[in-house]
């Protein structure tokens, strides 16, 4: 009960507010709006098209993906759908486009060229973590508060800080967060100690992994405020960056005692990803982090993540606990519209 | 998009005449050498010549990923006669935009002499000596001494005129440091191996990075061999950058310095292309190079230029 008080005090404010569900989701569909009207969509729809009117004339080759846009469109009365065609409701303008306040500059410009990239991706173009500027972009984003308070509520709805052995950070990204975890650890004497801790960090993007890599002395004596060489000092205790995919971990059966993962499933094969994670989690091990469940993934953003090839978007929280339970979960629980989340493996 | 091309085209440094060449036909430039990703760019640098009267202007450029010309690294003349006076005894005082500095609270004299080509980069030298004769003098002390000793003393002590001269050797190269006082003679016998070995078949001599060398260790005497090397090599600091988000470098600069200050005073400069890292580092904050060469570590990881 305590932890599940901790896990929520993190994230009040953040997501709950319908206000601020409201302002995200305008903001997504305002860009989505915007580069379609761009594209040309809605001069077209000012006369009633199939949909395959529209693919024929754009050259679009997903028909999942478009129905999931203009299903969306319908939904939100910017298109008509009549005897299985699409017209425009009255005259579409440009949406003005509104980031919410707590959006950072970098995660800003990941949705406006994310936003730029919907045509190519209904052509079958797919976008990736480091195309353009999205590697700068990214590194910055994940600076973000936000994730740190996710992070927090996670690591207070467990143990894990109290559990020893291997961890795997999955999805680490820039290894901001890898070095807040070894962060958590070194402030409880961890490095210091007895205790075993050795933290493995997995990404699959070469980019955000070297930067991981080779900034982690960095990052880790930012966010602990010491001086490089203390973190330097416990080499022997830095994680070890490994480059690989949550779908197939390169990591031998029941490796680990601690898996971890914050927003990374929905960007993989969901459920190949959960099933991986099981097999590479101990008997008695701890599968937690963080997933925004479906239907708390705005379906806007769930679009703007399917940017991404292979990404899976929002999972239901039920198809989630059958899969880890499947693969020899004995519990598995969650609280928070942040999704916070644990499992235990029997 | 952009469409790559084999045909760069650029201005001589010494004369300014417009050249071409074709990067595809290696009978075209004389040397060529590829480089690690630099802000997301691929380049390689490439050493030109071309013949006028009397004189072969020899052009080192460093060229991007689409054939597009992006920087001098250096530039400098030859006599076409002969290159290469090995009997007559003369040194050629290799000249660069860089001007050589006069004198150093440190350092009075120092001179970088190449044996096998017979030129001198006079990094510290006051404008009353005259370098080439100091080198000629420079090389017979270190030919005699070759002579006495099996194996010659690392530096050499010797006189010439009023100045010690203290002097580190390799096969091909001759560094001639004259000091006003001892307080850089640990540091630079530290660095003066990798000095005199550096780049040993390279007949061009990075001038302006020893003149850089030189007034950092003027700030900073604790200038690390390891960093010493990566001046010393970094022909990509001669590149003038170019990046696709223009309308982007104000918010670029602004993230980069909350993290790294000095991008705020020099990082906006740099991506418009206003000036190179090698203009940086010979301003006046040398004395910052550490900061200048984590922040460059950080952009080029980052790739906002790819």
């Amino acid at each position: 009960m305590l932890s599940t008080i901790g896990a929520w005090r993190e994230i009040i404010g953040l997501l709950s507010s319908k206000d601020r569900a409201k302002e995200v989701r305008e903001y997504h569909q305002a860009l989505a709006v915007n580069a379609l009207r761009s594209e040309g969509w809605f001069d077209l729809m000012r006369i009633p098209q199939t949909v395959q009117d529209i693919m024929d004339h754009f050259g679009y080759t997903d028909f999942t993906y478009l129905m999931r846009f203009l299903d969306a469109f319908v939904l939100d009365e910017i298109l008509v759908r009549e005897n299985e065609t699409y017209r425009t409701n009255g005259l579409i303008g440009e949406f003005p486009v509104n980031p919410p306040n707590e959006f950072g500059t970098g995660i800003v410009q990941i949705h406006t060229d994310a936003a730029a990239a919907i045509p190519n991706r209904l052509k079958g173009i797919y976008t990736t973590f480091s195309d353009e500027m999205n590697t700068f972009n990214w590194d910055d984003a994940l600076q973000l508060r936000m994730y740190e308070k996710i992070r927090r509520a996670a690591f207070r709805y467990t143990d894990a800080l109290k559990r020893s052995g291997n961890f795997l950070d999955i999805g680490c990204g820039n290894g901001i967060e890898t070095a807040a975890i070894w962060g958590y650890f070194y402030k409880k004497g961890v490095f210091d100690s007895d205790r075993y801790v050795k933290i493995y960090a997995l990404e699959f993007d070469e980019n955000l992994l070297q930067i991981a890599k080779e900034e982690f002395v960095i990052s880790a004596a930012r966010l602990l405020d010491v001086d490089r060489s203390v973190i330097e000092a416990l080499e022997e205790h830095h994680p070890i960056f490994v480059q690989g995919t949550a779908e197939e971990l390169p990591f031998e059966d029941e490796f680990f005692d601690m898996v971890y993962t914050s927003q990374v499933i929905h960007w993989c094969d969901a459920k190949r990803a959960t099933q991986d994670i099981m097999r590479v989690l101990k008997s008695g091990g701890l599968f937690f982090g963080t997933e925004a469940f479906s239907p708390f993934l705005d379906s806007y953003i769930e679009l703007f993540i399917q940017l991404n090839e292979g990404a899976y978007g929002a999972i239901k929280k039920e198809d989630f606990f059958q899969w880890v339970t499947e693969a020899g979960a004995t519990s598995a629980k969650s609280v928070t519209p942040a999704g916070v989340f644990k499992v235990l493996k029997s | 998009m952009t469409i790559a091309h084999t045909i760069t085209e650029f201005k001589c440094r010494v004369c300014g005449e417009p050249l071409k060449f074709d990067i595809e036909d290696s009978s075209a430039f004389i040397s060529k050498s590829e480089h690690e990703d630099f802000f997301g760019m691929k380049l390689t640098t490439y050493r030109v010549a071309h013949d006028s009267t009397e004189e072969r202007h020899v052009n080192t450029i460093i060229v991007d990923h689409a054939g597009f010309f992006r920087g001098h690294r250096d530039a400098y003349t030859e006599p076409l006669d002969d290159i290469r006076p090995a009997l007559d005894r003369n040194y050629w005082v290799f000249h660069e935009e860089s001007p050589t500095i006069e004198k150093t609270e440190n350092v009075r004299l120092a001179l970088l002499i190449s044996r096998a080509d017979r030129w001198i980069v006079d990094v510290v030298c006051p404008s009353n000596l005259n370098a080439s004769e100091i080198a000629t003098l420079m090389v017979d002390r270190v030919e005699e001494a070759q002579r006495v000793y099996n194996t010659i003393p690392q530096p050499m002590e010797t006189r010439v005129a009023d100045m010690d001269i203290r002097a580190w050797t390799s096969d091909a190269r001759v560094l001639c440091v004259s000091f006003t006082n001892g307080s850089l003679m640990s540091t630079i016998n530290s660095l003066a191996d990798h000095i005199v070995t550096e780049n040993e078949n390279s007949i061009v001599p990075r001038r302006r990075m020893l003149s850089v060398i030189f007034k950092i260790l003027e700030t900073d005497p604790n200038l690390s061999p390891s960093m010493l090397s990566r001046i010393m090599n970094e022909d990509m600091l001669f590149a003038k950058l170019h990046t696709p988000y223009e309308e982007r470098i104000s918010s670029i600069v602004e993230r980069t310095a909350a993290r790294y200050p000095i991008a705020g005073e020099i990082l906006g400069p740099l991506l418009r292309g206003y000036t190179t890292l090698v203009d940086v580092l010979e301003g006046n904050l040398s004395s910052k190079y550490n900061d200048i060469f984590e922040l460059i570590d950080f952009v080029n990881r980052r790739r906002i230029l790819a």
